[in-house]
């Protein structure tokens, strides 16, 4: 399963969330985030993250993601 | 000859492009776009701007898919093998180009890793440009003219 270049949800575990959050990600109250991924590895996602200098890579580490929620067809717009 | 793109993808340029469009500037999500976009508690403008990056890119994904089954189709007649190319279709989760080939009535599936075509079409590497050319003498072999 490829999952580079697309935008997508993440279900985050307690632990992964306090870790974004560490990595001072703004994140919604929610476990749900949507990120755009950038690339995979075998050390889990990286996701593209836009800062006051530019935009960052950040890792969501596998062992952090209790599920993946992505679109199979491109989303049609009105 | 078919092309088609099955899945999605959004380039990071086109990522780039949407993510600094206004709100108010965006097309407006469908009633079950929002329901969805609600429930998963993503914002919608978020779930917008990812339609619209994966949109720009679709149209990218089906123009390499179409040069792919152009190229396919000059090697099989350069080489004066016998088949035709009838379908070319982009995996995007699998990362590769399903190709259906007819040789004398009959159907040839045939897959390719999108890597390599990436490879071939990108970096202009020799080695793609073999594994190519190799991956169609196999599928044809013994059906040469």
């Amino acid at each position: 399963m490829k999952l580079r270049e697309k935008p997508l949800g993440v279900l985050l575990s307690d632990e992964g969330r306090q870790a974004l959050q560490l990595a001072a990600l703004n994140l919604e109250d929610s476990q749900f985030v949507w990120v755009y991924v950038d690339e995979t590895d075998d050390l889990g996602l990286w996701v593209r993250v836009h800062r006051d200098d530019g935009d960052h890579l950040v890792l969501i580490r596998w062992e952090y993601i209790l599920s993946i929620d992505v679109p199979a067809k491109v989303l049609e717009m009105r | 000859m078919e092309i088609a793109v099955d899945g999605w993808r959004a380039s990071v340029e086109d990522w780039d492009a949407v993510r600094s469009i206004p709100i108010d500037q965006l097309p407006p999500l469908t009633e079950q776009q929002r329901q969805v976009a609600k429930k998963l508690g993503v914002p919608e403008p978020d779930y917008a701007r990812s339609a619209l990056a994966g949109e720009r890119t679709q149209v990218v994904l089906l123009q390499r898919t179409e040069r792919l089954a152009r190229l396919l189709a000059e090697r099989i007649r350069a080489a004066g093998l016998p088949g035709e190319i009838v379908r070319v279709v982009l995996r995007t989760f699998e990362g590769r180009f399903d190709v259906e080939l007819k040789v004398d009535g009959k159907r040839l599936p045939l897959r390719i890793d999108e890597d390599i075509v990436d490879d071939y079409f990108d970096r202009g590497s020799i080695e793609a440009e073999e594994r190519l050319g190799r991956i169609l003498e196999r599928a044809l072999a013994g059906l040469r003219q």
